[in-house]
């Protein structure tokens, strides 16, 4: 009988010991992105993915904290893809070069805003002022 | 308002490339045709002008900031074709130079903001402007930033059901319509009154001089 009822007991046992789950807190490298927008306000609580290196399925979802950032633990590497979203239509789809020991680099989206807006009335000015010659001589 | 690259299918880009395309090349006889040596300064200048107020993020008390666009001034002096090829060549200028919005989704951007909200404003001044002129040009300024607003969220909020996995995970952009015309509509409409004042002002000055 004590044999009889050992079992399943020893069964439901097995069953709680495979729903427990263990926490560990470690020490490690990880990767930290940091969003904001472009007047420097974080991007914060937003939906994000990261994908590993050429996999479709996201390796990471969540969304960034209340300072704009999300970080990842790389298991391999490459070019890491990170993809951001707001419900109105603000984010970004990046990659990330990084490696398991924390090493990590992202190609700059473009430059300053100053040197970006200085750079584009350039190019305006530069394009009409070059047609205004042709319209002149033309005339 | 710029959509950010890799937020659009290709399913949705090629075909606005395509219809972009046939808009560029009619925008560009429009500008060949009307040029002279009085148009290309003043279209220098306001070009200049639009890619500034697209470029600087303004901050509003409460944390938010917003830019404006220009894009009602731009179509009440010029109409919408030579406003669709000079903010083409600024949002071209603000992906390569800036990295806002992007290169695949450049003619998206374009259509809406471009030819959208410039046919849009062209309309609701010619509308309003024979009787009421000042509330023509509120009303285009106003026009020209909601207008553009509701095509975004449509082409954004359609991403989910044009794009997806088998299992309906979405490719791209993942928010559905429910979710985009208010979240991007909304705003819009209230940030929307300052492009109408900021529209009235600079026309008026301008038309003043």
């Amino acid at each position: 009988m004590r044999r009889l009822l050992a079992l399943p007991a020893a069964l439901l046992a097995g069953t709680l010991q495979a729903h427990s789950l263990i926490h560990t807190a470690q020490p490690g490298s990880a990767v930290i992105v940091e969003l904001r927008y472009a007047d420097g306000s974080p991007f914060s609580y937003e939906s994000t993915e990261v994908y590993r290196p050429a996999e479709s399925v996201p390796f990471l979802a969540g969304r960034t904290d209340a300072n704009g950032r999300l970080a990842f633990v790389p298991d391999r590497s490459g070019d890491w893809r990170v993809r951001a979203f707001s419900e109105d239509g603000h984010g970004g789809d990046f990659t990330i070069a990084a490696t398991p020991d924390g090493e990590s680099s992202a190609p700059s989206a473009g430059l300053g805003t100053i040197a970006g807006i200085s750079l584009g009335l350039s190019v305006i000015f530069g394009i009409f002022g070059i047609w205004s010659l042709f319209v002149r001589r033309r005339s | 308002m710029h959509i950010p690259d890799g937020f659009l299918s290709p399913q949705t880009y090629l075909p606005a490339y395509a219809l972009a395309a046939g808009g560029w090349v009619y925008a560009a006889r429009e500008l060949r045709r009307r040029v002279d040596e009085t148009l290309l300064p003043r279209l220098a200048v306001l070009t200049a002008l639009a890619f500034v107020l697209m470029s600087v993020m303004l901050p509003l008390p409460g944390g938010t900031s917003v830019h404006a666009s220009g894009i009602g001034i731009l179509a009440v002096i010029f109409g919408p074709w030579l406003t669709f090829a000079v903010v083409s060549l600024v949002l071209l200028l603000q992906a390569l130079v800036l990295g806002a919005g992007g290169v695949t989704v450049l003619p998206v951007n374009a259509l809406a903001m471009g030819l959208g909200g410039s046919v849009a404003a062209c309309l609701g001044y010619r509308l309003l402007a024979p009787r009421w002129e000042r509330a023509g040009l509120f009303a285009a300024g106003w026009l020209a930033a909601v207008v553009p607003a509701a095509m975004v969220a449509v082409v954004l909020g359609l991403q989910p059901a044009i794009a997806h996995r088998s299992d309906g995970q979405p490719l791209f952009f993942p928010f559905g319509l429910s979710v985009t015309l208010p979240a991007v509509l909304v705003p819009h409409v209230i940030l929307g009154l300052g492009e109408g004042l900021l529209t009235l002002l600079v026309v008026s000055f301008l038309r003043r001089r």
